[in-house]
């Protein structure tokens, strides 16, 4: 489902100097697969998944995910293949303010080539139902609590009905107990046939993924099954 | 995008900061209304000047014997009928029309009643003959013929000299408003060959009546216009030449054709009498100067308008940062986010635009309304100050949708050009 090979990723510090936060890094992540990435902070954990998921395209290597090869696609390519194939699950939720829940979840349709209607408006709706959000549908992110806006950037990040569920430090921001019932969420979503690719530095998180990779020096470790 | 999806989230977006979408608005609608309501006062006045105070008709030329001429030695310089006969040959004319002074002085004394009211006067009066067909649609009583000697001779006076009339002379004297059809069928006596301060010509005094049949453009402005059967009759009956003819008209098939017209009746040795049209066309020009120099007033506060659009959305996309890169983790390529900073401008601009031009069409109704009420009548004077035409109410829209653009240029060049990685890891 994702194979990443000799991935390398340099920035420039506001030094001037480089900084090879990804060095020759190989990853493959079989289909249904549910895999954390763990790693101290700054160590290229967010870098690789937007890397993955064709955000950050500014790299060298081979990426290819759901069968599509990222590498000289133009942006509007990239685009179409964030909006089908992938869905991203971010620690600060990034929902838009003056948008209800359902028009959050609905935002992918937007930016799908078509106007959003009834359909996708059903659509949402049945996605907060998976998330448990059903009744809070129209409610302001204002208005719900940060383990609710999860769900909501959750269920957006499910809309299109993607292979893939980046999902970047998703419970950081969330006290434990909502926090599990997040990671219970993305089980469920695993156990339903969906790859599931987290990175963290929480515990709880990792203890979740059937397999954890550690990033160290550009490079993946593995660490080992962790269910 | 799609253009529905795109206009809906455009929607979205100004429902979030409406006060600043209306402040925005509200600087393109100035400008936009500015520059609508003095292009409009310019096609206005310039309309009064082109159709009330110096009605020209662009395929019109009049031609005139030049001033100093060695006459008949030469061949020219005499507006003879032979010289008619050789104008209306000449490429581009279709018709062409004589006139013929009267060459002997006239004088009016009136001593009777003027519609309701008794008046007592004496006017020294000019008078030219015109072939019929140039005042012809505006004749509304009988022929413009020769009625025969005895009879009231057919006069049309010029739609000038009435408005002089009704706004000028007749409050002044407390005389009647007239319109053009109240004045069809009024008398007057005149005396051909008579006058109050010149001395009249050796042959006999020519008494007659004159009957008003219509009111023209094309009307002398300080006398009567006569069938030119008549002034030659009147010629030559006081010794007169009644064989020249003083100017000719000539009716062209197309406005384009005047400059080589114009050039070949020079070659014939005969002159152009475009007094009129160059006092049209300097009124014009003073007023077009006039109207571009307000104008260009008005596409500089457009231009502001644009630069505080282009500031407010430069401070918004910064704001936004974080919801433009979730859009792009979502599927939203660059051009969709540059579509949608444009899209939010526009529609912007599609407002200002809108109420700056329904607001300078208001205060030109305000305007108008104001100086019918208060304004004293004066000669000309206009029932609107204002001209819109089409043209004008799509151009307004269209400035401020154009301001509004360019302030989101390069905000929203920005906007695509974000990093999503950078903005949704920061």
């Amino acid at each position: 489902m994702i194979t990443a090979r000799g991935l390398s990723r340099l920035y420039v510090d506001n030094d001037g100097s480089a900084v090879r936060v990804l060095d020759g890094l190989d990853l493959f992540v079989g289909p249904g697969e549910f895999v954390a990435i763990v790693g101290p902070s700054g160590s290229g954990k967010s870098t690789l998944l937007h890397v993955l998921g064709g955000l950050d395209v500014h790299y060298r290597g081979e990426v290819i995910v759901d069968g599509v090869t990222l590498g000289g696609l133009s942006d509007a390519a990239l685009a179409r293949f964030r909006n089908q194939h992938v869905g991203f699950v971010f620690q600060s939720f990034h929902l838009i303010p003056n948008l209800s829940a359902a028009e959050n979840v609905m935002l992918p349709a937007f930016f799908g080539g078509g106007t959003p209607g009834g359909k996708e408006r059903r659509r949402a709706e049945e996605v907060l139902e998976r998330v448990g959000l059903g009744r809070k549908r129209d409610r302001a992110p204002t208005q719900l609590s940060g383990g609710e806006r999860q769900r909501v950037a959750i269920g957006r990040a499910l809309f299109c009905r993607p292979k893939v569920l980046f999902c970047d430090e998703p419970t950081g921001n969330l006290d434990a107990a909502t926090g599990q019932e997040i990671i219970d969420i993305f089980r469920g979503l695993n156990q339903d046939g969906l790859t599931v690719l987290t990175v963290t530095h929480e515990e709880r998180m990792s203890a979740a993924a059937a397999r954890v990779l550690r990033l160290c020096e550009g490079r993946l470790v593995e660490e080992g099954a962790s269910r | 995008m799609s253009p529905g999806a795109l206009s809906r989230l455009v929607r979205l977006s100004l429902s979030r900061d409406r006060r600043g979408a209306l402040f925005s608005a509200f600087g393109v609608s100035v400008g936009v209304g500015a520059l609508v309501f003095f292009v409009a006062l310019g096609l206005g006045i310039s309309k009064v000047v082109r159709e009330k105070v110096f009605p020209v008709d662009a395929a019109l030329v009049d031609v005139v014997p030049p001033q100093i001429s060695l006459g008949s030695i030469l061949g020219g310089g005499q507006l003879d009928q032979a010289t008619v006969d050789r104008l209306l040959h000449l490429d581009g004319v279709t018709e062409v029309y004589r006139k013929m002074n009267v060459r002997v002085p006239a004088v009016s004394r009136y001593d009777g009643d003027f519609f309701g009211s008794r008046i007592r006067m004496g006017l020294e009066i000019l008078a030219v003959g015109v072939d019929p067909g140039l005042v012809k649609k505006d004749v509304e009583l009988g022929d413009f013929a020769d009625p025969g000697a005895g009879r009231p001779i057919p006069a049309v006076v010029s739609s000038r000299l009435l408005e002089l009339y009704n706004k000028s002379f007749a409050p002044a004297r407390r005389l009647p408003q007239l319109s053009p059809q109240m004045v069809a069928g009024f008398e007057f006596p005149v005396v051909f060959n008579s006058s109050f301060v010149a001395q009249s010509a050796p042959g006999p005094a020519v008494p007659a009546k004159a009957q008003i049949v219509g009111v023209s453009d094309r009307g002398l402005l300080a006398g009567i216009t006569i069938p030119l059967a008549v002034a030659m009759r009147i010629n030559a009956a006081t010794g007169q030449d009644a064989q020249t003819f003083t100017g000719v008209t000539l009716r062209l098939s197309d406005p384009s054709k005047v400059p080589k017209v114009v050039a070949q009746v020079k070659e014939m040795g005969f002159e152009i009498d475009d007094t009129e049209r160059r006092m049209s066309e300097t009124a014009g020009a003073a007023v077009a100067l006039t109207t571009s120099a307000l104008a260009l007033l008005s596409v500089l506060i457009c231009l502001l308008a644009a630069v505080n659009i282009a500031h407010a959305l430069s401070a918004q996309v910064r704001a936004r940062a974080k919801e433009i890169g979730v859009m792009r983790a979502v599927g939203a390529s660059r051009a969709d986010i540059r579509r949608i900073i444009l899209g939010e401008a526009g529609a912007v601009g599609l407002l200002g635009g809108l109420a700056g031009t329904v607001a300078a069409v208001a205060l030109s109704l305000a305007l108008d309304h104001l100086a019918g009420r208060y304004l004293p009548p004066f000669p000309f004077k206009p029932e609107t100050f204002f001209s819109f035409p089409p043209w004008l109410w799509l151009g307004g829209v269209a400035l401020g949708v154009l301001a509004a653009l360019l302030g989101a240029f390069f905000p929203s060049r920005r906007a695509a050009a974000m990093d999503p990685a950078r903005t949704l890891a920061g």
